[in-house]
């Protein structure tokens, strides 16, 4: 650490000269000028703050011109000026990009990738220019594993992670995306296959990051040995869903868009997590976190395993006096006349029971959206009633009143 | 958002006092530590310990300094050759160059060039108690364009159980490669000259490529030396040119001696027992004694057929100052740079560091009790030590003189026509500055 703070000191000192001061001073007044700027006018993401990037980049490159042309160093505000371009450059890429896709996910992203990986492109190479940054990146901090971790490792270490995760996102979209295209892969197929290769970048990153810090065989087996240990015991029930979320993936049994019958009711596969996966009813709109286990251990029944087309019936009774074939003709012209139910296969009905005082009728058909069952089934159920009523067919009540429908 | 405003006008007012206090402090009564910035690119290559007990004598050098001088903090920066002038040249367009160079004379003469190096404040009367050997070869005026730091002479490095004796000439040299004895030379025009001196050839070498410093600058520095003209070669010269040409081609048809590329190849392969005899720098000594150990043998290079010793073109590090500075930071480096050129300094580097020698006079080299010393001692006598006129241009144009000899020795081209390229790089180059780069 006092390495570090040395070396930290020593571009410290690089302050007393006076050519490097000036430019320091400019460069942040002109930013300060900018933030002002901003501050007064925080318009959400538009083309005006490009404008005044671009305005801020101009001043900054005219001020190292004028300083290079006066015979001091400028090259502190011409590295400004680049880094001012380049997030002009972003900034103009967000808002096309705004245009095209959804705009929530590109404000995500931003913040969450491009942001800070900008803000860390851009501290390296200002201390790439300065020191160069092997003068800070090889200090060593401390021991792990009998192998010294230096400063950059241990960034590396604390940061690659975070960037692994965030940025492993677009390129692996873009990717599934393309598969989805060329391939003619279904959603559901895509997001699984999208999960598998970011996992899969993340792995293949770790064991980058492993390799870069010099992690030795021993000591890759000894945390293994500890993992073991906290496997078994504290952190079982994560694994287990870690292990059940993958197999699932692999297995394709539970992916993204699955449609699958969760206590009675019919829910969608928002996303398949690490530990959990997050499902949507359809009912109420509730999001559902459920731990992959259970989907490992319980019998899941889903709508969309083979054939997303569901069959759904329509109980009605009608009093005996009625012919049932007119009854049947009725139902299946009911039916047909609907546009959510599919032709192929056919709807059906049937008598299917003699009661006391009616006659019971079934009438099955097919719809493309299983999530539609509910809204489908009503509005045959209306029609129904409609198409009784016009043609004079009754619908006994429980009581053995026989009561026209009116 | 009223508040959000004062929070960050708050930040901004805190950032600001900040920064005025600590360029206040920088300079003020608070009197923080003086920081020096000290680059040093001495070509140790690519060998790991050489590079690292490198590391471990500056580092002690500058404990030792700061030991004498509290309140000051030297931070290095270990820089390949190749990279330096680059470094240099990027930081310094930022106004952070370093305060201090230490370095081999070619990249320092190109940082010179460039306007990157401030004459030296240390005048006769301060440096004189040092008796710095070849200082005034950077005497401009009453200023000093950069300081000698140490010397590293040319040799010859040899496997004793192979070759009990060197070869004492050139033809001896030959004629051992015709019994067998393999031998290796380099195809660095730089490091070749020694062969050129056997048949008078150095000079005129060395003529031919000494324009080239002070011509193709862009934009000289104020500070720069005056251009050399350099002048036509004679016929005899051009004779003496062909014979050295004549025998590089004729040296090359013995199988068991080879020409490669690089200098750390021949070293390399000399580590490795693939060669019995090479020509050597004296810095490869460490490396090579780690791999013979006492089977290393170390001698002058073999003298010209006439008699006269060899004399190859040293290296010689400097100690160039940056133009960045502040004058408290010269001062300093100044005074670190006294400190390195300084009895103790000298004598304790020449014997912690095999493969140089003091520039330093008053330091008496302990020959008698090393004959790697003595070697290095007698070759320095015969040696050529470049200056930022004298020897640059050889090693700045390298690569371009290896193809031309590489296509000598193989016969591909006769030594007229290699001769003939030879004077129309030298003219061309100076007219090209881009070719330099």
């Amino acid at each position: 650490m006092n390495q570090l703070l040395f070396v930290i000191g020593g571009w410290l000192g690089l302050l007393s000269r006076a050519s490097l001061l000036l430019q320091l001073l400019l460069g942040i007044a002109l930013l300060l000028g900018y933030r002002a700027w901003r501050l007064r006018n925080p318009s959400a993401v538009s083309w005006r703050p490009v404008l005044a990037k671009l305005a801020l980049g101009a001043l900054v490159a005219l001020a190292s011109l004028v300083l290079t042309k006066l015979g001091w160093p400028g090259g502190l505000l011409a590295l400004l000026g680049q880094l001012v371009a380049i997030w002009t450059g972003l900034a103009v890429l967000r808002l096309l990009l705004r245009r095209r896709l959804d705009g929530g996910a590109v404000e995500s992203y931003w913040q969450r990738a491009v942001l800070p990986l900008y803000l860390v492109l851009a501290l390296v190479g200002l201390v790439n220019r300065i020191d160069g940054i092997e003068a800070i990146s090889d200090v060593p901090l401390l021991n792990l594993f009998d192998e010294s971790l230096s400063f950059g490792k241990l960034v590396l270490l604390l940061g690659l992670p975070y960037f692994l995760v965030v940025l492993s996102e677009l390129p692996v979209a873009l990717v599934g995306g393309l598969a989805a295209r060329l391939g003619g892969i279904e959603m559901g197929n895509r997001k699984a296959f999208e999960l598998i290769l970011r996992y899969l970048l993340i792995g293949i990153g770790g064991l980058w990051l492993a390799d870069q810090i010099g992690l030795n065989g021993t000591a890759i087996a000894a945390i293994a040995g500890g993992l073991s240990v906290g496997l078994g015991f504290g952190v079982k029930e994560v694994f287990s869903n870690f292990v059940s979320g993958l197999w699932l993936l692999f297995e394709g049994s539970v992916k993204p868009g699955e449609l699958l019958v969760l206590q009675g009711d019919i829910c969608q596969v928002k996303s398949l997590g690490l530990r959990a996966a997050t499902l949507t009813r359809s009912s109420d709109n509730a999001e559902l976190v459920v731990p992959n286990q259970t989907f490992f251990t319980a019998t899941t029944t889903t709508y969309t395993g083979s054939d997303e087309r569901r069959c759904g019936t329509v109980q009605v009774r009608a009093a005996y006096k009625h012919d049932p074939d007119r009854v049947i003709a009725l139902l299946l012209d009911t039916a047909r006349a609907n546009p959510l139910v599919l032709t192929d296969p056919a709807p059906g009905a049937k008598l299917s029971n003699f009661g006391e005082y009616f006659m019971e009728y079934k009438l099955d058909f097919w719809m493309a959206d299983p999530l539609k069952s509910g809204s489908i089934s009503s509005q045959l159920r209306q029609q129904i009633w409609h198409r009784f009523r016009e043609q004079g067919i009754e619908i006994p009540l429980q009581s053995g009143v026989i009561a026209q429908a009116s | 958002m009223i508040g959000l405003f004062a929070t960050r006008r708050r930040l901004g007012l805190g950032f600001g006092v900040g920064l005025a206090l600590l360029s206040a402090g920088c300079q003020g009564s608070m009197a923080p530590p003086e920081n020096l910035q000290v680059a040093i690119a001495t070509g140790a290559g690519n060998d790991a310990v050489v590079r690292s007990s490198l590391r471990q004598l500056s580092g002690q050098m500058v404990q030792e300094f700061m030991r004498v001088h509290p309140g000051t903090n030297l931070h290095l920066r270990f820089l390949e050759e190749h990279e330096l002038v680059e470094s240099v040249r990027s930081r310094a367009s930022l106004g952070a160059g370093p305060d201090l160079m230490i370095t081999r004379t070619a990249p320092l003469a190109r940082l010179e060039r460039e306007g990157l190096l401030r004459q030296s404040s240390l005048g006769s009367n301060q440096l004189a108690p040092f008796q710095i050997q070849f200082l005034n070869n950077f005497r401009q005026a009453n200023r000093y364009r950069a300081l000698p730091f140490l010397l590293q002479p040319g040799l010859a490095c040899f496997d004793r159980r192979r070759l009990p004796k060197p070869p004492a000439n050139l033809d001896d040299l030959v004629a051992r490669a015709a019994e067998g004895v393999r031998l290796g030379l380099p195809l660095q025009a730089d490091e070749l000259l020694w062969t050129a001196s056997g048949f008078n050839a150095d000079r005129p070498l060395l003529q031919l490529f000494q324009d080239q410093v002070g011509t193709a600058q862009a934009k000289p520095s104020p500070a720069a030396a005056p251009t050399v003209e350099r002048k036509a070669l004679t016929a005899e010269q051009k004779a003496n040119l062909l014979g050295w040409l004549n025998w590089l081609y004729q040296a090359n048809i013995q199988p068991t001696l080879q020409f490669v590329d690089t200098s750390d190849e021949l070293v390399q392969r000399l580590e490795s027992r693939q060669f019995d005899w090479i020509s050597c720098n004296a810095t490869a000594i460490p490396r090579l004694k780690r791999a013979l150990g006492a089977n290393l043998g170390v001698s002058v290079l073999p003298a010209g057929n006439a008699g006269q010793p060899a004399r190859p073109l040293a290296r010689l590090l400097l100690i160039g100052f940056g133009r960045d500075s502040t004058p408290s930071q010269a001062r300093l480096a100044e005074s670190f740079a006294l400190f390195v050129l300084n009895d103790f300094s000298q004598s304790n580097l020449i014997m912690k560091a095999l493969g140089n020698m003091p520039v330093n006079q008053n330091v008496i080299v302990p020959v008698k009790d090393s004959p790697y010393l003595a070697a290095m001692e007698t070759s320095l006598k015969s040696s050529t030590v470049p200056n930022f006129n004298l020897g640059v241009g050889l090693r700045q144009r390298t690569d371009p003189l290896r193809q031309l000899l590489k296509k000598n020795v193989y016969g591909e081209a006769k030594p007229q026509a290699v001769l003939a390229a030879m004077e129309t790089l030298a003219g061309s180059s100076s007219s090209t500055p881009a070719q330099q780069r």
